[in-house]
């Protein structure tokens, strides 16, 4: 791999990944957010009810993470579609097996 | 502690986003010594926390400063063929000897940045989008050298492909921690899930944590375009230095 690459000429891919990072990030963070508040301020424990929104607090801020954590995976496939629809096919392959590598990753548990 | 919680997530996140390291090299040394947690949580806890700096990273991001993107593509499939190979001769090759080769590779790596930052400006910039990037072979084989040891040893390799990106390929230091940064969320998400099955992330030590450190990359990757290059490339070459006699001396010691 010798030859020499332009880092992204025209704007649209980071404009892209910009664009996802930012969304998926935010709406992760307040998954996270609203859980921990819902979590760390709910009502007392002695509650019976209290214990359903514990759990529902939880329940929220592990969806968040799980949100957080498919950011890097969203963002090859992001430069992958990228790649795909300018017609740049082997950069296109590149992102494909990083993705796969990635998902085999997830799926066979690193 | 939750608030000492956010409070370590910002230092290390604002480190790891100038650095391009991600931020777990100091949060699982910090959360096992300071705070107690078991190792399996605080390594749990740091890879969510990785990818919350790439994250914060590629949110602050602008025209100038975000990654390039098909550099660290094409520099992750070498360390994805570097952790097979790895895999592969773990049973051959010593993980005491290969500590002491690491180590080796990390002081050549300093020496080579020290050497070639002698030649350059003072107002080097910190982001260029003017750049073509050079030596793919070197560059690659580092790349996969980083992910044969990160498999064999658990060390992360994002502290060595910033000055490699830097020093070797020819990329604006800005440029190469911002790749380095996206990098290394990609290898914390392929291994995360297996701690969250394993109930390894908890929730509320990692929301206080991860949501301090992807504050902490915001702040990081706008402090980064104030800082001069030179005084970066200075912390990433103390920075080296640290890890290589770390690495040395656990493979010297037999501690692998």
């Amino acid at each position: 791999m010798s030859e020499s690459v332009p880092h992204d000429p025209d704007d649209v891919l980071d404009r892209n990944m910009r664009r996802v990072s930012r969304g998926l990030s935010g709406f992760a963070l307040v998954l996270m957010l609203v859980g921990f508040v819902i979590s760390v301020t709910g009502p007392h424990p002695i509650d019976v009810h209290a214990i359903d929104l514990g759990a529902r607090g939880q329940r929220l801020m592990l969806d968040g993470i799980i949100v957080l954590c498919l950011l890097p995976a969203v963002r090859v496939l992001t430069a992958g579609a990228y790649y795909a629809a300018a017609r740049r096919l082997a950069q296109a392959v590149v992102a494909l097996v990083v993705l796969l590598e990635l998902i085999s990753s997830i799926v066979t548990g690193g | 502690m939750l608030l000492a919680l956010f409070a370590t997530g910002v230092a290390a996140g604002t480190v790891g986003a100038m650095l391009g390291l991600g931020g777990g090299i100091f949060l699982v040394p910090a959360l096992t010594l300071a705070f107690h947690l078991p190792v399996r949580i605080a390594v749990g806890t740091s890879l969510v926390s990785v990818i919350a700096t790439s994250a914060g990273v590629a949110a602050a991001a602008d025209h100038e400063s975000g990654a390039d993107v098909l550099l660290a593509l094409r520099l992750e499939v070498a360390t994805a063929a570097g952790a097979v190979l790895g895999g592969l001769v773990a049973g051959l090759v010593s993980p005491n000897a290969l500590a002491v080769l690491f180590a080796a590779v990390v002081f050549a790596t300093a020496g080579y940045t020290l050497v070639k930052s002698l030649g350059r400006t003072s107002d080097e910039a910190m982001y260029r989008r003017d750049y073509r990037p050079r030596r793919w072979t070197l560059g690659s084989a580092t790349a996969g050298l980083a992910g044969m040891v990160s498999g064999l040893l658990g060390v992360g390799g994002g502290f060595i492909k910033v000055p490699t990106m830097y020093a070797v390929m020819g990329v604006p230091l800005g440029v190469a921690t911002a790749t380095s940064n996206f990098m290394v969320g990609i290898t914390a998400a392929a291994s995360v899930f297996v701690y969250i099955a394993r109930g390894d992330v908890l929730p509320l030590v990692v929301v206080p944590t991860a949501g301090g450190v992807f504050l902490g990359a915001v702040a990081g990757s706008l402090l980064q375009a104030r800082v001069k290059v030179g005084a970066l490339r200075w912390a990433l070459i103390v920075l080296l230095l640290g890890i290589g006699v770390q690495m040395l001396l656990r493979g010297l010691r037999g501690g692998v």
